[in-house]
């Protein structure tokens, strides 16, 4: 009777879990469906139009037979006619009607709701994705022990995420007020426009909000065989929301950057796909969704080092030793592509108005690259310092060490060559003092043809700490082992050879030929990424194991690395928010909707780095909150203080959540 | 023998990379060997 028990609640179990995943998978084509008919027929009703209703009440009205007279547009990107549905966009005043106030910058208040919530935005949706991988990792792994340690870890990710997504929420709620209030008229034809997108962003917010508390609080009544399929199931589920919905928000900054889809006054011309796909849409996407999750990665291995550092014991220090170490993987995983996405975002952005791309690189915001070039540069250092220092958790790892001062010297030229200035804004005395617009000797070294050559240098250094230190307590055993260690030594100069030949090369030909480098710079790189990883991984299969990762036995400077990495990436995804925002100048919506209220000038540099810290030290405030409030009623979960090693006995599996 | 794996793959790897920097130039339209010809 008891057996039958069992297996009607087993089966009770999976039913309610397949009804959930259906139930999941409704809510996602929700919106689609309830799209449908806005969007049939062009879309012209569904933003800027009249309701379908009322649209077809006035075509009744207007009797058969009579001509429509619908004025035209011709679409500022896309050079097409279409129907001119919408308004114009509002010609604004500075005064109270259009720009309410208080005695205070209205940008800044703006500013700071806006870059909060994107901190937040962007962590929650880094985090299941960090999620997925590690549950996946889990189940997969043959290792009982490590199964159950990677099922722990990525519960107390999901666990910390729960608090950061209501803080999104109330931070998304606090923006669109301040967006009412202060900028109403702006806001106003923005949401004209994008009726139908924010309403489809407004229920799979819904879906989100349910698949994510189906995913954390059926985590232990889903932990077995199909149940924990599902289970996964529902954090892809969670992960594809969340990316579209990061997808559509995109959409209205990349319209505001490069309208499309609108006439030269800012009339919607019916069609709602050219207003979402502008130029800049899938470059900000992709940049956009990298950045997300080197981000994640590095509030997570900062969470992670600040709980090794306050750690009462080895077992504790082990665990948290770990998590740090698998966060900051993630996160480098994404940081390596990183660069690569912006380089093509800032190819588009010439491609689209050349004039933009000046004033990014060339003109009133170029010195704010120089600085957004220093500190990638202290991003890779930093991951290339904390890998070495992890080298010291391995036995056997000690045969690296007297070639480390090689890769620093790689990394400091090419980090040098990366942040040389090349075009700044300066003043009549400092440009008489200097000779010109250019240095007469620096100034022929910051071009992008060096500094592409100077951060792939850089980035193929970070690949090679990286395979060092895959080998860190292995010695390849495979009949080939000495060709492949030849052979994969070669590749490496082969590679950074052939990066600095094309650096240098690009001095020779002229500007149209010489932007073309770029992507053999980059392929060389993924060369050495996508070849040498799996080469070495072959290479390491049946290793001769020289002794345990130590997890826990690493210097804590290693773990203020992780926190510095944390904070650099907070700062610069600030800078990098503010640089894209202000490249607009005194436009609301590049050259269709123009700013006329009194802080439609560029802040300086010290006010916008000012404002950036404090929103840096704000977010790291709350966060530590989050982080309190998640480490309250924490269970402790024994974990193995070392990895096994053939031949000695297994460590004790870890106990459940 | 370990002179003869470095030669090899010195060659294998020079050739690897030329040859990807003019497959990649030329899927621009652009010349690789501009500055040669």
């Amino acid at each position: 009777m008891g057996h039958l028990l069992t297996r009607l609640t087993r089966r009770h179990k999976k039913f309610t879990a397949m009804a959930a995943l259906f139930a999941m998978c409704g809510l996602l084509l929700l919106p689609i469906f309830l799209a449908l008919p806005a969007l049939a027929g062009g879309g012209a009703p569904a933003a800027g139009g009249p309701p379908p209703d009322v649209a077809a009440e006035q075509e009744a009205a207007k009797g058969e037979g009579e001509e429509e007279k619908v004025e035209m547009g011709r679409d500022v990107y896309y050079k097409i006619e279409g129907p001119a549905v919408g308004m114009p966009a509002p010609k604004t005043e500075d005064n109270e009607t259009y720009y309410p106030r208080y005695n205070f910058e209205s940008r800044v208040l703006l500013w700071v709701a806006n870059q909060q919530h994107l901190y937040y935005g962007s962590f929650v949706l880094a985090v299941p994705i960090f999620c997925m991988c590690i549950e996946f990792a889990g189940m997969v792994s043959k290792d009982r022990a490590m199964a159950k340690k990677y099922d722990q870890l990525a519960y107390d990710f999901i666990k910390i995420s729960l608090t950061a997504y209501s803080l999104t929420a109330i931070l998304g709620g606090i923006l669109i007020f301040t967006f009412l209030t202060l900028y109403p008229a702006f806001f106003g034809y923005l949401s004209s426009i994008f009726r139908p997108v924010m309403h489809i962003y407004a229920l799979l917010f819904v879906a989100e909000s349910g698949t994510l508390y189906i995913y954390y609080y059926g985590w232990d009544k889903m932990k077995e065989g199909l149940m924990k399929w599902i289970h996964l199931s529902m954090c892809v589920i969670l992960n594809v929301i969340g990316t579209v919905l990061m997808f559509l928000a995109n959409s209205w900054i990349g319209f505001m950057m490069s309208p499309a889809g609108v006439d030269e006054q800012g009339r919607y011309l019916g069609n709602i796909w050219h207003v979402v796909h502008t130029a800049l849409w899938n470059p900000l996407n992709v940049h956009r969704i990298l950045g997300n999750m080197a981000f994640g990665g590095g509030v997570v291995a900062a969470y992670a080092a600040y709980r090794f550092l306050s750690a009462k014991n080895d077992e504790e220090r082990a665990h948290y030793d770990w998590m740090g170490y698998i966060a900051m993987s993630l996160g480098v995983a994404f940081l390596i592509p990183l660069p690569f996405a912006g380089y093509w975002l800032m190819r588009e952005v010439y491609a689209y108005r050349q004039q933009m791309g000046i004033t990014l690189m060339g003109g009133l915001l170029a010195w704010l690259f120089i600085i957004q070039a220093t500190m990638i540069g202290i991003l890779f250092l930093t991951t290339n310092y904390y890998l070495w220092q992890a080298l010291g958790r391995m036995t056997g790892a000690e045969r690296f060490q007297r070639y480390i001062k090689y890769l620093v010297f790689i990394l400091v030229v090419g980090l040098l060559v990366f942040i040389t200035p090349h075009t700044i804004v300066m003043t009549p005395a400092e440009l008489k003092a200097m000779g010109g617009q250019q240095h007469p000797v620096l100034g022929n070294y910051g071009v992008m043809s060096a500094k592409n050559g100077g951060i792939n240098a850089i980035i193929m250094t970070t690949i090679l700490s990286f395979i060092w230190y895959q080998r860190g307590n292995k010695i390849p055993a495979v009949k080939w082992a000495k060709f492949g260690n030849i052979f994969m030594g070669c590749f490496f100069v082969i590679a950074q050879l052939n990066n600095v030949w094309l650096a240098c090369y690009g001095y020779f030909i002229p500007a149209n030929v010489r932007i073309g480098l770029s992507v053999p710079q980059v392929a060389g790189t993924l060369s050495c990424l996508f070849l040498m990883t799996p080469l070495n991984l072959a290479m390491l299969k049946g290793a001769k194991q020289l002794g345990p990762i130590r997890w826990g036995q690493i210097q804590p400077r290693s773990q203020y690395a992780l926190i510095m990495l944390a904070t650099a990436f907070t700062w610069m995804m600030g800078l990098m928010g503010y640089i894209r925002s202000s490249v607009r100048l005194f436009w609301h919506v590049n050259e269709v909707m123009r700013d006329n209220s009194p802080w439609a000038y560029t802040h300086t540099i010290g006010f916008a780095a000012n404002v950036i810290s404090f929103n840096v030290l704000f977010f790291w405030i709350t966060i530590m909150f989050v982080f309190w409030l998640g480490a309250l009623g924490m269970k402790k979960a024994p974990i193995p203080a070392a990895e096994p090693v053939p031949g000695t006995p297994a460590p004790q599996p870890a106990t459940g959540h | 023998m370990q002179f003869v794996y470095v030669i090899v793959s010195l060659l294998i790897c020079f050739i690897y990379f030329q040859a990807l920097d003019w497959f990649l130039m030329d899927a621009q339209g652009l010349d690789y060997f501009y500055m040669f010809r």
